[in-house]
């Protein structure tokens, strides 16, 4: 081997599933629970959010997803990021227990991506795939060959 | 030994990939870390180089010393 690295697909920040949460109190004094994640493709979410249940609505700059027992609406931060601020019966545990169910959800989508990705664009990088396998953990392992002259 | 140039990829269920080049000699290896950003659509957050290029490097360091001293 001469070469080993860790990548992170742009559809994930390499930040905690769950990052720090806080309160929020609101104008109408109504408190929140906010709890910021390492998702920024929003339709990616949109999509992990329906596999929960969730009635998802958009508006230009937030993504609102309701359940009978509360809603969570999502804000894209300075780095396009999303973060969740829940309200309704929500308290942190429950909102950071259902995070973690999205991000992976979300990751499941984000795994199915790369791979789309990869066979798409492997032989226009000349690249082939000489054997695929999922293992018993999901993950994916590929081996590609490398036509030498072409890639690199 | 086989002189093909591979590249051995894990995708994790949560989105996290790892990958390992094979048989690419020397410094070239370096090039990989773009071509595998741009074929996978991420960033890298970490690399290291493995046993066959410190010994690739240790060969080519051997042989730039031995015609110095012929």
């Amino acid at each position: 081997m001469s070469l080993s690295l860790i990548i992170i697909p742009i559809a994930l920040a390499a930040v905690s599933v769950v990052a720090a949460a806080r309160a929020e109190t609101g104008e109408s004094n109504c408190s929140s629970v906010v709890v910021g994640t390492r998702m920024r493709n929003e339709q990616l979410l949109c999509q992990s959010l329906a596999q929960l249940g969730a009635t998802v609505s958009r508006t230009v700059d937030s993504i609102a997803a309701n359940w009978p027992q509360g809603q969570a609406k999502f804000r894209k931060d300075s780095q396009g990021i999303w973060s969740a601020h829940f309200s309704g019966s929500f308290d942190y545990e429950r909102a950071a227990s259902l995070i973690v169910e999205i991000d992976t959800a979300y990751a499941a989508l984000v795994q199915q991506e790369v791979l789309s990705r990869l066979r798409e664009r492997a032989p226009s990088l000349g690249m082939s795939i000489e054997s695929e396998n999922v293992e018993e953990d999901l993950s994916v392992t590929l081996v590609l060959n490398v036509q030498v002259g072409d890639a690199a | 030994m086989t002189d093909r140039e591979q590249v051995f990829l894990r995708v994790g269920r949560d989105g996290a990939i790892s990958a390992e080049t094979k048989g690419v000699k020397g410094p070239k290896c370096l090039d990989y870390v773009a071509l595998l950003e741009d074929l996978l659509g991420g960033q890298t957050i970490d690399s290291s180089f493995t046993s066959e290029y410190l010994e690739t490097a240790a060969q080519t360091f051997g042989q730039a010393a031995d015609e110095l001293h012929n």
